[in-house]
């Protein structure tokens, strides 16, 4: 028994190893002053700064940014009226969830290819508009589904209560509904920002040329050449900002939605 | 008149999804149809299913899908029942935190942080155990990546089960691993599935981990749906590749959903 | 004050018919129960007086003003929820001032009335006011409900099993309570409870209702002595329920076989070795003898069915399990129900 358990403990302990020592790894070669991965060659801050004076880079994350920010709102915004509509309006047919529940469980790349043939065939010239269309039909049902398990959470009698004293739907919504739905609406942000900034599959195949986004970025870089180490510090900030993200979400949320108000 | 409310909320997105998702996806299906002079002809998914370097790949790709599946379960079981069962509520907390959190980092940072490891790593090994770019660094980042997704299904499934139960089970006599193999293994079952559903599927599709990891041996279905499209232009074999996969995920899915609810299944 | 009609009211939900031609009428200031297991269309009815349902059919009046299709936020009543439905992101004051701020009331009035009716549900303001639901026991959470309802005066109170949630205790201090504050303010209520004790405690009238028919409607007292269906004879009070022959002078059929109708006996009526005559007397074994306070309950087996009596404790306390015993009844005592 006891040995038992300090095997699992063991165990559990190899797998977090496993989970975080590359990217440790990733932050000491970003520091290391030998311009290949392997070979310490001295402390150095030469690669950030270099990241910083590069114009691409920056020009990738405000690309990424501004999708990000945008998807996020337009599809947090939708996912919320419908996770109301479709809790508070009964929709449980199966046609109702296969609907909405498809674009998540389709693989990425045909949603990608599909989306950039029908870009071709309509000829809208592919770019920041296309790259946030593509991002914003996926996290529509990202966002719903997410704001819809803290809508569960929700009495109906609540509501009730609200418009028997005198208030109207509109007033509901707005002060009853939004407010204790907020963890939910937080986190379909935050789910949706970041699946849309970090995204690289749809956005590879969404977007034309001359735009570019971070994790673009990072493919092409990555595969030109071997890794160097201005990218790993790219990667490192990168996922710094991931987990920091992730963090806060599960620090406010927890880690499936299930913290309530 | 009620009724009427609820439409006008999900009208947006509704039709967003009409617009920007199956509108695509049923010109996507319409294409695989279509010859390349035009015309009706299902010469593509002939091709797409029979001819040689074709089916390689797919096979190929079944087999990075297996092994992945096989490896995340196995090492996310232990730790999923070690966080729901064992570990104390400090250490529970810190320890999901620990492991959701690459949850959020996507699969292209991930695997490269993994490739920019392998290099020292290779470099202390003896020849035998290094992992070159290759099948087992592909192996190796498609588990590094898909863990999350095995392991947050089935934590998910065991932490639904009554605490009660089990000690039901110890009042009536079982030793620990009765308990497990009684209690815990079939009512976290459906997490298992769910899991096995999510990790097979995605990582049979996957690319961008075996285009950064695979080196040479790097070539899947997704890799090849990729080049189809992007290197040789060929939409109409694509497309009948695309949407074979894709009904096979979809499939796959629905049967998971049937088994087990959608619950778990979907999050 | 107002009186309460209800129409011919029909319901459905799906295939399921939740009220069937309902018809009532709530007089001015009375406390008016719907009473009836879980499933009789009660709380449907509720809701649809409230205005959070529309009937398919039927119609309900406020003093004559025809109300349906009117909103419920147009229908100036006053609800307390089975779960209560506080909001829990807003503080006391700010959940019952909720109703006053959206009528428009100025903020000096609705601090003035705000603390009026904490007062009156025996809140205190300066302690309770700025907490949060979350933070108060069940029974502080169920005053703030009240007050919540009782604020905005309404034309109205309507209450869905409000207490059920509580302790023994705590219920039945907060039912007295309410019941002298909703005579003193003299607001018509209708409320809603699966629990007889509660309807004949509280309750002015009371409907028993069942699959979604009001069976019958009554003074407590009225319902308790002259139920006028089975349903109601055996869900409000206890009563022994025996089939039995109607022809001539009805007789209990004890050894089984079809009748035509039954025997009602209250438990409390049915007489255990009676010294005077009566109408009914059988032989019987006792089977238990159960004790529940003040009084027993005894179970006397008499050919093929199981009797029950309720007799003062000093009397019931000399028999014992296995004790051959007379069991009767007066005629004027039982009532007889076709089939």
């Amino acid at each position: 028994m006891k040995l038992g358990r300090l095997l699992l403990k063991l165990y559990v302990a190899g797998v977090l190893v496993f989970l975080y020592v590359p990217v440790a790894v990733l932050v000491v070669y970003s520091f290391s002053a030998s311009r290949y991965t392997g070979v310490w060659g001295g402390f150095t801050t030469e690669w950030y700064r270099r990241l910083l004076a590069d114009a691409e880079v920056w020009g990738a994350l405000r690309n990424s940014l501004t999708v990000a920010l945008a998807s996020a709102l337009v599809s947090s915004l939708l996912g919320l009226l419908l996770a109301y509509s479709a809790v508070r309006g009964g929709y449980r047919g199966s046609g109702f969830k296969v609907y909405f529940y498809t674009p998540i469980v389709i693989p990425e790349i045909a949603e990608a290819v599909s989306l950039m043939m029908f870009f071709y065939l309509a000829g809208v010239e592919l770019g920041w508009l296309t790259v946030f269309i593509g991002h914003t039909a996926f996290n529509i049902s990202y966002a719903y589904v997410t704001v819809r398990s803290q809508l569960q959470l929700l009495s109906p009698s609540i509501e009730d209560a609200a418009r028997v004293m005198g208030a109207s739907t509109a007033r509901v919504f707005r002060e009853i509904v939004v407010p204790l739905s907020m963890p939910g609406i937080v986190a379909a942000l935050m789910i949706t920002f970041i699946s849309s900034f970090e995204d690289f599959v749809k956005t590879v195949f969404t977007t034309g040329p001359g735009f570019e986004t971070l994790p673009l970025l990072i493919w092409t870089r990555a595969a030109r050449a071997r890794a160097s180490p201005d990218l790993n510090a790219l990667a490192f900030l990168m996922i710094i900002w991931s987990l920091a993200v992730a963090f806060i979400y599960i620090k406010i949320v927890g880690v499936g939605g299930e913290k309530e108000v | 008149m009620k009724r009427a409310i609820y439409w006008v909320l999900l009208a947006p997105s509704l039709v967003y999804l009409a617009v920007f998702f199956y509108a695509p996806l049923a010109f996507l299906f319409y294409q695989s149809i279509t010859g390349k002079a035009g015309g009706f002809t299902l010469s593509n998914y002939v091709h797409v299913l029979t001819s040689g370097p074709y089916l390689r790949v797919t096979g190929y790709s079944l087999l990075i899908s297996l092994t992945t599946t096989v490896t995340t379960l196995v090492l996310a079981y232990p730790v999923s029942y070690y966080l729901s069962f064992v570990a104390s509520r400090r250490e529970k907390g810190l320890l999901v935190v620990a492991l959701v959190a690459p949850f959020w980092v996507d699969f292209l940072l991930r695997a490269y942080a993994l490739r920019v490891f392998l290099d020292p790593v290779n470099r202390l090994l003896p020849g035998p155990l290094r992992v070159e770019l290759g099948f087992r660094a592909l192996i190796l980042g498609m588990v590094y990546d898909y863990l999350p997704y095995m392991l947050l299904p089935i934590y998910a499934a065991m932490e639904k089960i009554p605490r009660n139960l089990v000690d039901a089970a110890g009042t009536l006599g079982a030793p620990s691993h009765r308990r497990l193999l009684d209690i815990v293994l079939p009512l976290s079952l459906p997490g298992v599935v769910a899991g096995t559903v999510l990790v097979s599927l995605m990582s049979f599709t996957e690319f961008v981990i075996p285009a950064i990891l695979g080196g040479t041996e790097g070539y899947t279905v997704g890799y090849l749906i990729y080049d189809l499209f992007l290197k040789y232009r060929d939409y109409w074999r694509g497309s009948a590749l695309t949407i074979f996969v894709t009904v096979t995920a979809l499939l796959a899915a629905v049967v998971a959903v049937r088994k087990v609810g959608e619950e778990v299944v979907l999050g | 004050m107002v009186e309460v009609r209800v129409e011919r009211v029909w319901k459905r939900f799906g295939s399921v018919e939740a009220l069937r031609g309902v018809s009532l009428t709530v007089r001015e200031g009375e406390l008016f129960t719907l009473l009836g297991p879980s499933g009789c269309g009660k709380t449907t009815l509720l809701r649809i007086v409230a205005g959070l349902l529309e009937p398919d059919q039927g119609r309900i009046f406020f003093d004559g003003d025809d109300v349906t299709g009117v909103p419920p936020h147009k229908r100036n009543v006053g609800m307390v929820f089975q779960d209560l439905a506080l909001f829990p992101h807003m503080t006391v004051y700010d959940n019952v001032a909720y109703g006053l701020r959206v009528r428009r009331v100025p903020e000096d009035e609705v601090r003035r009335r705000v603390r009026e009716i904490l007062e009156l549900v025996r809140l205190d303001p300066g302690e309770f006011a700025s907490r949060r639901p979350g933070q108060l026991s069940g029974g502080q959470q169920q005053r703030v409900a009240l007050a919540r309802a009782l604020v905005i005066e309404p034309r109205v109170l309507l209450l869905d099993e409000p207490f059920s949630h509580l302790d023994y205790k705590i219920r039945q201090e907060l039912m007295a309570e309410f019941k002298k504050l909703q005579k003193r303010l003299g607001i018509t209520t209708i409320y809603v409870t699966h629990d007889q004790t509660e309807a004949m405690l509280l309750s002015d009238r009371i409907a028993v209702m069942n699959a979604g028919r009001v069976e019958q409607v009554g003074r407590p007292d009225e319902v308790y002595e002259k139920p006028r269906t089975l349903f109601v004879a055996s869900f409000f009070g206890d009563a022994n329920i025996l089939p039995a022959r109607l022809d001539g002078r009805a007789t209990p059929l004890l050894e089984g076989g079809e009748g035509d109708g039954y025997i009602v006996v209250r438990y409390e009526k049915l007489a255990i070795d009676p010294e005077e005559p009566l109408d009914y007397v059988f032989e019987g074994v006792v089977e238990d003898v159960a004790f529940m306070g003040p009084v027993v309950r005894i179970e006397v087996r008499v050919g093929g069915v199981l009797l029950r009596s309720i007799q003062p404790r000093t009397d019931g306390m000399r028999l014992s399990r296995g004790s051959k015993v007379r069991v009767g009844w007066r005629s004027k005592d039982m009532w007889v129900l076709g089939r």
